[in-house]
This record gives C-alpha cells, sequence and structure tokens, in this order.
C-alpha cells in the first residue's frame, strides 16, 4: 500500500476517507518529527543528529496515523448521530 | 481536471535538441566552478570523490529512464512522486523547487562573473545581475530560444573541454595526488556537492510532454549522456588536481589557473569562454525545468493558479519562471557561499530523488498499464528493488554526511519542509479538497497509455 492511502485506489476510499487522506496527516507528523529531532540535536547533544531526526519521524509519523484514525472515527460517528437524529 | 484538457506548452524537442539540452546542462557547473573550491578543501582525492557521486547519480539516471518512458508527463518528480507516493511528498517537490533554483542560479552567476573577469576587470556583483537579468528574459521568452542558444553553447563548451583535458592528460604531475586525503570530512562533503553536476539527467523526465517519441528518445538519451559526462567529469579534475598543488586551489575560476600552466597564453582565455558557454546553459535550462513543475502544480490546485498561467505571445509560464529567477537578485550576498549551496543542492534533490525511488517501486501496481507499455522497465523483486534500496542507502549516507559536516543545510532543508505542512494545508482549505486529493493521485487524460501502444503477453511492445 503506497504511503499515506488505505487502499490501493484512491477511487475506491469513501468520501470521509478520502477526505482524511487529503490532509495527509502521517506524512506531516513525519517531517514535523523530522524537525523537531533535528532540534534536539542541534540544542542538546550534536551526536544525536543522527538518530534523533529518524526517531522523531517515526514518532510523528504513528502519530499522524493515530490522528488520521482518530478523524475517521469522528467523522463516522458524527455522520451516524446526524443520519439518527434526522431518522 | 482530467475533462477540462488542461493547458500544454505547444514547443517540441527532438532527439539531438535533448541530447544537446542534457549534456550541456549537466557538465556545465561541475566541469568549471565546483572543482576549484572544492578541491583547495579536499585535495586529489575529489577524483574519488567525482566517481563515488556517480553512484547515486546512476540510480537517478536509472530512475528516470524507468519512469521517464513509462510515464512521460511535464512536472516529471512531482508528478510521480504525488501520484505514486503521497500527495505531500509530492508537494514537496514544487515547494521546495524555488530553493534549489535560487541556490543554482547562483553558483552559476558566481561562477559565470569569476571567468568572465579574466577577460575584463569588471565587478563580479555587476556581472552577477547581467547575467540573472539574461537568464529571466531568455526563459520569459521561451523554448525555442533557449534550445537554439543552448545547441550554440554546446558546441562552445566541449571544444574548451578537449583544449583543456587532452594537453592535460600530458601534463599530470604525480607527486601533486600527495597527500591523497587531506581532510576526509572535506571529501565526504564533496561527494554531496558533486552530485549537484549530475542533476541535469533530472532534465529529461520534467520536459516529458514537450519531447518527440519520449518512450525511446529518454532512455537512449540517459544512457548516451551518463557515458559522456561521466568520462569528461573524471578526466577534467584528474587533470585539474594533477597540474596545480590542491593548497593553490580554492577559487570558482581555477580551471583557467591549471590551463595557464600547460597551455600557450590563449589556454586560459579558451578555457574561460568555455566556462561562460558553460554557466549559461546551466542557468539557461534551470528556469526551463523548474518552471514546468510549478506549472503542473499549480495546474493541480496545490500552488497558486498565476504559476500556471501561459504567456499569449511567447507560450511560457512566464510568472513561474518569475518566482525562480527574481529573489536571487536578493540573494547575491549569499553567492559566495558555493560549496554550501552545492551541498544543499545535491542533498534537497536526492532527497526528492529517494521518493522518487518508492514511487518507482509502486509504480507497476498502481499504474499497470502505464508499466506494460513502458519501452524500457524491470522487474520488481530484481532489478526494481535493487535500484530502490540502493537509492535509498546512497540518500541516507548524504543526510549523514551532511548533519555532521555542514548541519546548517539539512537543517534549513527539514526546516523548510516543515514549512511545507501548513502550507499544503492552506491550499486544501482554498480548494475542494476532494478533489485537490483525487487530482494529485491521478493524471490527466492525455497522460494515459494509448492502446495500440499497449504491450502484448510476451511483455515486448508492438509498434
Amino acid at each position: 500500500m503506497a504511503i499515506g492511502r488505505y487502499r490501493d485506489t484512491p477511487a475506491e476510499m469513501d468520501d470521509i476517507e478520502r477526505d482524511v487522506a487529503a490532509a495527509q496527516y502521517p506524512e506531516g507528523g513525519l517531517v514535523v518529527g523530522l524537525g523537531l529531532g533535528i532540534l534536539v540535536g542541534v540544542v542538546i547533544l550534536e551526536a544525536l543528529l543522527v538518530v534523533a531526526p529518524i526517531a522523531g519521524g517515526l514518532v510523528g509519523y504513528v502519530v499522524g496515523r493515530w490522528l488520521r484514525r482518530y478523524e475517521i472515527r469522528r467523522r463516522l460517528r458524527d455522520r451516524q448521530a446526524v443520519g439518527e437524529s434526522s431518522g | 481536471m482530467a475533462e477540462t484538457g488542461p493547458e500544454t506548452l505547444s514547443s517540441s524537442v527532438g532527439l539531438f535538441g535533448v541530447l544537446a539540452l542534457l549534456v550541456g546542462n549537466a557538465i556545465a557547473v561541475p566541469i568549471f566552478v565546483l572543482p576549484g573550491p572544492l578541491a583547495g578543501e579536499a585535495g586529489p582525492a575529489l577524483v574519488l570523490a567525482i566517481l563515488l557521486a556517480a553512484i547515486p547519480a546512476s540510480f537517478v539516471v536509472l530512475y528516470n529512464a524507468l519512469l521517464g518512458s513509462a510515464m512521460p508527463v511535464a512536472g516529471g518528480l512531482y508528478v510521480y512522486i504525488s501520484r505514486l507516493t503521497a500527495p505531500f511528498w509530492g508537494f514537496l517537490v514544487p515547494f521546495t523547487i524555488p530553493l534549489v533554483a535560487w541556490a543554482s542560479l547562483l553558483v552559476t552567476a558566481t561562477g559565470f562573473a569569476e571567468y568572465t573577469r579574466t577577460f575584463f576587470d569588471v565587478s563580479p556583483l555587476a556581472l552577477i545581475y547581467v547575467l540573472l537579468a539574461f537568464v529571466l528574459v531568455v526563459n520569459v521568452i521561451g523554448l525555442r530560444l533557449v534550445t537554439q542558444v543552448q545547441l550554440g553553447f554546446v558546441v562552445g563548451l566541449v571544444a574548451a573541454l578537449l583544449v583543456f583535458i587532452l594537453p592535460g592528460l600530458g601534463a599530470v604531475d604525480g607527486s601533486n595526488y600527495t597527500p591523497f586525503f587531506p581532510d576526509s570530512g572535506a571529501f565526504a562533503l564533496a561527494v554531496v556537492a558533486l552530485f549537484y553536476p549530475f542533476l541535469g539527467f533530472g532534465l529529461l523526465i520534467e520536459l516529458g510532454e514537450e519531447i518527440d517519441d519520449p518512450g525511446r528518445t529518454i532512455p537512449l538519451v540517459l544512457g548516451l549522456g551518463i557515458g559522456i559526462v561521466a568520462v569528461v567529469y573524471v578526466a577534467l579534475i584528474a587533470v585539474l588536481v594533477g597540474v596545480v598543488p590542491y593548497t593553490e586551489l580554492g577559487g570558482e575560476a581555477d580551471l583557467a589557473l591549471a590551463a595557464a600552466t600547460f597551455l600557450p597564453w590563449w589556454g586560459p582565455y579558451v578555457v574561460a569562454a568555455g566556462a561562460m558557454f558553460a554557466v549559461v546553459t546551466t542557468v539557461n535550462t534551470t528556469l526551463l525545468v523548474f518552471s514546468r513543475t510549478l506549472m503542473r502544480a499549480s495546474r493541480d490546485g496545490i500552488l497558486p493558479s498565476a504559476l500556471a498561467e501561459i504567456h499569449p505571445r511567447f507560450q511560457t509560464p512566464h510568472y513561474a519562471v518569475a518566482l525562480l529567477g527574481g529573489p536571487p537578485f536578493l540573494l547575491v550576498p549569499l553567492a559566495d557561499e558555493i560549496v554550501g549551496l552545492s551541498t544543499f543542492i545535491g542533498l534537497a534533490s536526492l532527497t526528492a530523488y529517494f521518493f522518487c525511488a518508492i514511487g518507482l517501486w509502486n509504480l507497476p501496481r498502481e499504474f499497470p498499464d502505464h508499466y506494460a507499455t513502458a519501452p524500457f522497465r524491470l522487474r520488481r523483486y530484481r532489478g526494481l528493488l535493487l535500484a530502490v534500496l540502493g537509492g535509498a542507502a546512497a540518500t541516507g549516507a548524504f543526510w549523514i554526511i551532511t548533519l555532521l559536516q555542514q548541519p546548517v543545510v539539512g537543517i534549513v532543508l527539514v526546516g523548510w519542509f516543515v514549512l511545507a505542512y501548513p502550507y499544503y494545508r492552506y491550499r486544501l482549505r482554498k480548494r475542494d479538497r476532494l478533489e485537490t486529493y483525487e487530482t494529485m493521485t491521478s493524471l490527466d487524460a492525455h497522460e494515459r497509455p494509448n492502446d495500440r501502444d499497449r504491450a502484448d503477453d510476451t511483455g515486448e511492445r508492438r509498434t
């Protein structure tokens, strides 16, 4: 599966999945984590410049994936609540 | 997007024109500008550095050949990465391209100024501004003129190279090769910086939409181009560090200095003239290539629409060219940082190609029809996997070297990537989010493979 996608073909996603996928949470998390990792290396210890960005990027990516799942669940709940109230 | 029939560029470039564009762009800057400053620090080991830089460059050539023949589109790297990995990774390409273009213009304009001073005692600052203005005007006027100018300049620079290399090989003094490794850190950084000169090979896929018969032309020109350029690079650097002690090197016009040691009085002038041609060909194509990528990203809606507008008379994306060619006028004070700027260009570019490699791995699955009709392709779990892993290893090594030897370069690049994410989200808010996502994960109608070119069961192309 390509990075950032839920299914191999974007057309197979439903509208909520596509909307959340467009935000690119894991990818955004990865670059922000990478940046924080480099900042840690610069501020604390230069030797960390090799390890900290990788660790930061991984943590950022995992957080981004969690956020993506959370957003999908939240929107599904909202849709169900609207459906129930209107039904 | 697919149904609306997006505006495309009308010019067309044939095999010889593409080879001239490629070779002219690839050999220009490293041959005349970078070796002096790099050799002054890294010493004779620069010959080894250029050979090592050729390793990731060969991966890049392979990626270009595979992707370019399977999906010839304008805006190459951006399109490949956004369609084959994820939209945000693709977005980083046009978002970072202005920085790379500005750095590239500054490096080459500085080299141009230094070599021009071989003939005239003019302020280098004034020469840099003159060249930047020339490049801007030529690129706004259009590709047809660019190609004609390029062909003439390539002939001039090839003649100058032969004048330097052939007699120079006989004048090499073996004692200049010791000590071979005066500074291992500078040597490692030189490998990263010398990747920049090989980037002319990326030109092909960026111009895919404008190349005649791209499926045949792109692999052919890349194979010929890498062979020519690799031989020239090694020979030229071997002569440079072999005829002058490395401790006397360090300037951007050192090839003229070296030529004076073994050629008659006119030698430095011939080399300087070649350098002026070479630098102009480099800046000539820099804006040409990069503006097409901005144009495509703008067509997709992820950059402002003005960047996709084509000038009614010149048929060029004039706003995109202005964005790339204008700011360097303000950044001229940074032009002395030749090694740092080249390292930045090398690192940013190889990072983009790393994502390209991941996209290449995804290509047979994401766009199987394109891969099936490609004249040049590899088996997924053999050649393709090796190409991807090799590119990943080279990219990792470049990042480690840069962060340890010149951390500011890596910090600026990652900082720029971090800024890219809020801007990406901002652009999504300005547009229909779902439509933008779908556009960035699919190709235009005219970029889909033609049924009559579809491969048969044997995997061979019908003609």
